[in-house]
C-alpha cells in the first residue's frame, strides 16, 4: 500500500534527521525539565499534597514540551521548501500525517522516557509502572494526532508558534482529564470500573481523532 | 457613510426585527411581573429563564457553525464562510451571556460566583474553543485560506465538545457532590406560568439570534463582494 | 502533454492570472517568459497541485488538477524556487527519500545514476546543508526526475548558476524534450535558453500576450521584441 511505504518513509526520514541535529528532543527535553524544576520548586508541600501534584506536574510538563516539538516538526519542513517537497508526493497526501504523527509520537515518547526516572528521582515517587506507561502511551497517542493536525493546520502562519497551543488546548480537555485522572487512580489505587471507563473515554477519543484527522487531512495541509 | 439604496434592508429582515423586539419585550414584561416568585431561590430565579435561553441559543449559533463549516469544505462557497463565522460570533457572545447570567443565579443560591458543575463548565471550554476559533481567523489574511482553516477548527473544535462534557461530568463525579442531585441542586417544579416564560424567553432568545445572524451574514457578505470590487478594480488598473 | 484552460488565480481578491491558456505538447521545451510578480510561479504551482486555481482548470497528460491531482503528481517532476532538500541528509538520502516517497523499488540504483548525471557525487557523505546553490539547483533537478516524470515544471531553474552549469543545464533540459518530456521552464531572461527551446511564451497581465517560435527565437531578434512589450515602444530611440 502506497500510502504506508510513503508515511513510512516520511518516518523514517525524520528518525535519521532528528538523530543528526537533536534539535527537537533537546528543546523538549530541556524545557520539560525546567517545568518540573519549577513545579517542585513552587509546590514546597508536605508529602501527601506532593504525590496528589504529580499527575499534574507530569501531564502539564509533557503537554507544554510536546507543544513546542509539534510546532517546530512541522514548520521545519518549511525550510528549503520541503514542506512542498511532500506536498508533491505521487500519491495520497494522507502519508503526510501518518509519517509526521508517527515521528511526532516517538519524540514525544522519548522525552517522557527520561522523564519519568528524573521526575521519579525529584518527587521520591516511583513512576516506572506498566499502569502509568499505558496511560502515557494511549494519552501521548491522541495528543500527537491532535497536535499534528492543528501543526499542520496553522503551519504556513506567521504566528503559529504562539497560535497553536491556543487552538490545541480547548479541545484537549477530555484527554488531559482522563490522563489526570487515570495516572492518580493508577498512583493511589482506586475503583477498576472508573479506571476502566475513562480509559474507554480516551480510547474513544483517540479513534475518532485519528479517523478524523485521516478523513479531512488533504483539506487541513493544502494551500 | 454609504450609499445604502443598493442595500436597502430587506423587508424580511425588518420584519423579522420588529418580531424579535416584540417578543423579546414581551418575554421580558412577563418574567418580571407575572411568573410567580420561585419559594426557595426567590427573585432571582428568574434568570433562569433567560439563562437557559442564553445557552440553547449559545449551542444553536456552534451546531449552525459546524453545518456551514462542513459546506464550506464542500462546496469552498465563501458565503458558508459567512455564515459559519457570524454563527461563532453570536454564538460566543450568547454562550458568555448564559455563563454570566448562571454566576449570577448561583451567587446568592450557593454562595459562590463560580462552580464546575459539568455544564457550566462545558459552556467555558467552549467558549476557549471559539475566542481560539476567532483568534485563528483574525491571522489569516487571505479569505480563501480563512474561510478553509476556519471551518477545519469549527469541526474540530465542535466535535471535541461532546467528549469535554463527558469528560468533566465524568470527573465532578468521582468529588463529593456539594448541591444534590445532577442539575446542582437548583431543580425545581414549574409551575404553568413558569413554562410560559420559559418558552416565551426560548423563543424569543431563538428570534434575536436570527435576526442578530442575518444581520451580521449581510455585514459578512457585504465586506466580501466589496473587497473583491475593490480588488478587481486595482487589477484592471494594472 | 500540459494544456490550460481559462486559468485565473486571484491571491487576496487580486487577481494574477487571468483567462490563461497554454498548451505544451510531449517533446516541447516551453520557456514562460515575464516579469517578477508576473505569475509565472503562480502558474507553476497550480499546474503542480500545490495551489488550486480560483477559475478555469488545467490538464497534465488529461489528468484534471483540480479532480484528479494524485494522477497530475505521478507525472510530473517539479523544480521550485527552494531546492526542497533535506540539510541534514546526505545527497543519495535525499534522493532516496524522494525515491521512497514515489514508491520506487532499486531507490540505490536510481538515486546513484542520477548524482552521476547531473555531476554530484553519489559517495558523497557531506551533509546538504554545506552545499553551494549551484549543486543544490542540480541536486533539486535530479529530485524532480527521480521517477521518470513525462512532463517536467521548472521555475526559474538558472537562477544561482554560473554560465557552465546553465549551458549544461540546459544541455540535460534539451535532452529530455528529445525524450519525449514536455517541458515547461520559466525564466526571467528567456533569451538564454532561446537557442534551445521549441517556444517561448510571453506572460504579461495575467495571460500569454505573445509567443516566439522558429526564426522568432534568434536571441538577438527576441531580446529586442521582449524590450519592446516591456518598454513600449515610445522609449525605442
Amino acid at each position: 500500500m502506497s500510502v504506508w511505504n510513503a508515511s513510512k518513509a516520511i518516518f523514517l526520514k525524520d528518525l535519521v534527521a532528528e538523530r543528526r541535529s537533536r534539535e527537537l528532543l533537546l528543546t523538549m527535553l530541556v524545557f520539560a525539565v525546567q517545568v518540573i524544576l519549577v513545579f517542585i520548586s513552587a509546590f514546597d508541600l508536605n508529602a501527601g499534597a506532593r504525590e496528589a501534584s504529580i499527575p499534574g506536574v507530569l501531564w502539564t510538563t509533557v503537554i507544554f514540551a510536546g507543544t513546542l516539538g509539534l510546532s517546530r516538526s512541522m514548520a521545519a519542513e518549511r525550510e528549503q521548501g520541503c514542506l512542498d517537497g511532500l506536498m508533491l508526493l505521487p500519491g495520497d497526501r494522507t502519508a503526510i500525517f501518518f509519517g509526521k504523527a508517527a515521528s511526532n509520537w516517538v519524540f514525544v515518547l522519548v522525552v517522557c522516557a527520561i522523564l519519568l526516572p528524573l521526575y521519579s528521582f525529584f518527587s521520591g515517587t516511583n513512576l516506572l509502572r506498566p499502569g502509568l506507561a499505558g496511560i502515557l502511551l494511549l494519552g501521548t497517542f491522541g495528543y500527537t494526532i491532535v497536535g499534528t493536525l492543528l501543526a499542520a493546520l496553522t503551519v504556513r502562519i506567521r504566528s503559529r508558534e504562539m497560535l497553536l497551543p491556543v487552538l490545541m488546548l480547548p479541545v484537549l480537555v477530555p484527554l488531559v482529564l482522563a490522563c489526570l485522572r487515570v495516572t492518580t487512580l493508577d498512583l493511589q489505587g482506586g475503583s477498576a470500573a472508573e479506571m476502566q471507563t475513562w480509559v474507554m473515554l480516551l480510547i474513544a477519543y483517540d479513534l475518532i481523532a485519528f479517523a478524523g484527522g485521516w478523513m479531512i487531512f488533504d483539506a487541513v495541509i493544502e494551500e | 457613510m454609504e450609499n445604502e439604496s443598493k442595500r436597502d434592508t430587506p423587508r424580511g429582515l425588518i420584519f423579522l426585527d420588529a418580531l424579535t423586539a416584540l417578543a423579546v419585550a414581551g418575554a421580558l414584561v412577563w418574567v418580571i411581573f407575572f411568573t410567580p416568585r420561585e419559594a426557595v431561590m426567590g427573585d432571582v430565579q428568574k434568570v433562569f429563564y433567560f439563562h437557559v435561553s442564553a445557552a440553547w441559543v449559545g449551542m444553536l449559533g456552534f451546531l449552525a457553525a459546524f453545518v456551514c463549516a462542513i459546506q464550506e469544505l464542500r462546496t469552498r462557497n465563501r458565503k458558508w464562510d459567512a455564515a459559519g463565522a457570524a454563527s461563532v460570533e453570536i454564538g460566543l457572545v450568547f454562550t458568555v451571556l448564559a455563563i454570566i447570567s448562571g454566576s449570577i443565579w448561583a451567587r446568592p443560591v450557593w454562595n459562590t460566583w463560580w462552580t464546575w458543575e459539568p455544564r457550566l463548565t462545558t459552556a467555558f471550554v467552549m467558549v476557549l474553543v471559539y475566542a481560539a476559533y476567532l483568534i485563528l481567523r483574525s491571522s489569516l489574511e487571505d479569505p480563501e485560506t480563512r474561510a478553509r482553516v476556519s471551518a477545519i477548527y469549527a469541526i474540530v473544535g465542535f466535535v471535541s465538545v461532546p467528549f469535554t462534557f463527558l469528560s468533566i461530568r465524568l470527573f465532578r463525579g468521582m468529588h463529593p457532590v456539594l448541591f444534590g442531585t445532577g442539575s446542582g441542586g437548583m431543580a425545581f417544579v414549574m409551575a404553568p406560568k413558569m413554562s410560559i416564560a420559559f418558552f416565551a424567553a426560548l423563543i424569543s432568545f431563538t428570534l434575536l439570534f436570527s435576526a442578530l445572524f442575518w444581520h451580521r451574514l449581510r455585514l459578512g457578505l457585504r465586506q466580501q463582494s466589496e473587497g473583491a470590487e475593490r480588488a478587481s478594480e486595482e487589477g484592471e488598473q494594472q | 502533454m500540459i494544456q490550460t484552460e481559462k486559468l485565473g488565480k486571484t491571491y487576496q481578491g487580486k487577481p494574477v492570472l487571468r483567462g490563461l491558456d497554454l498548451i505544451v505538447q510531449p517533446g516541447e521545451f516551453v520557456v514562460l517568459q515575464g516579469a517578477n510578480g508576473a505569475g509565472k510561479t503562480t502558474l507553476l504551482r497550480i499546474l503542480s497541485t500545490l495551489t488550486r486555481p480560483t477559475k478555469g482548470d488545467c490538464t497534465i497528460n488529461g489528468f484534471s488538477v483540480k479532480k484528479q491531482p494524485e494522477e497530475v503528481r505521478k507525472r510530473i517532476g517539479v523544480m521550485l524556487h527552494e531546492p526542497m532538500l533535506y540539510g541534514d541528509l546526505t545527497a543519495l538520502e535525499n534522493l532516496g527519500f524522494y525515491a521512497a516517497l514515489a514508491g520506487l523499488k532499486q531507490r540505490r540504483e536510481i538515486s546513484e545514476r542520477l548524482l552521476d548525471q547531473v555531476a554530484l557525487d553519489p559517495g558523497s557523505s557531506k551533509k546538504v546543508r554545506s552545499y553551494s546553490r549551484g549543486m543544490l539547483q542540480r541536486l533539486s533537478l535530479a529530485r524532480a526526475l527521480i521517477a521518470n516524470p513525462p512532463v517536467l515544471l521548472l521555475d526559474e531553474p538558472f537562477t544561482g548558476l554560473d554560465a557552465e552549469s546553465q549551458v549544461r543545464l540546459l544541455h540535460m533540459l534539451k535532452e529530455a524534450s528529445r525524450d519525449g518530456k514536455a517541458l515547461l521552464v520559466t525564466d526571467h531572461d528567456a533569451v538564454r535558453s532561446a537557442g534551445m527551446a521549441s517556444r517561448v511564451d510571453y506572460l504579461h497581465s495575467g495571460g500569454i500576450v505573445r509567443s516566439f517560435s522558429g526564426a522568432e527565437l534568434d536571441p538577438a531578434a527576441l531580446q529586442r521584441e521582449i524590450s519592446l512589450i516591456e518598454n513600449g515602444p515610445e522609449k525605442q530611440a
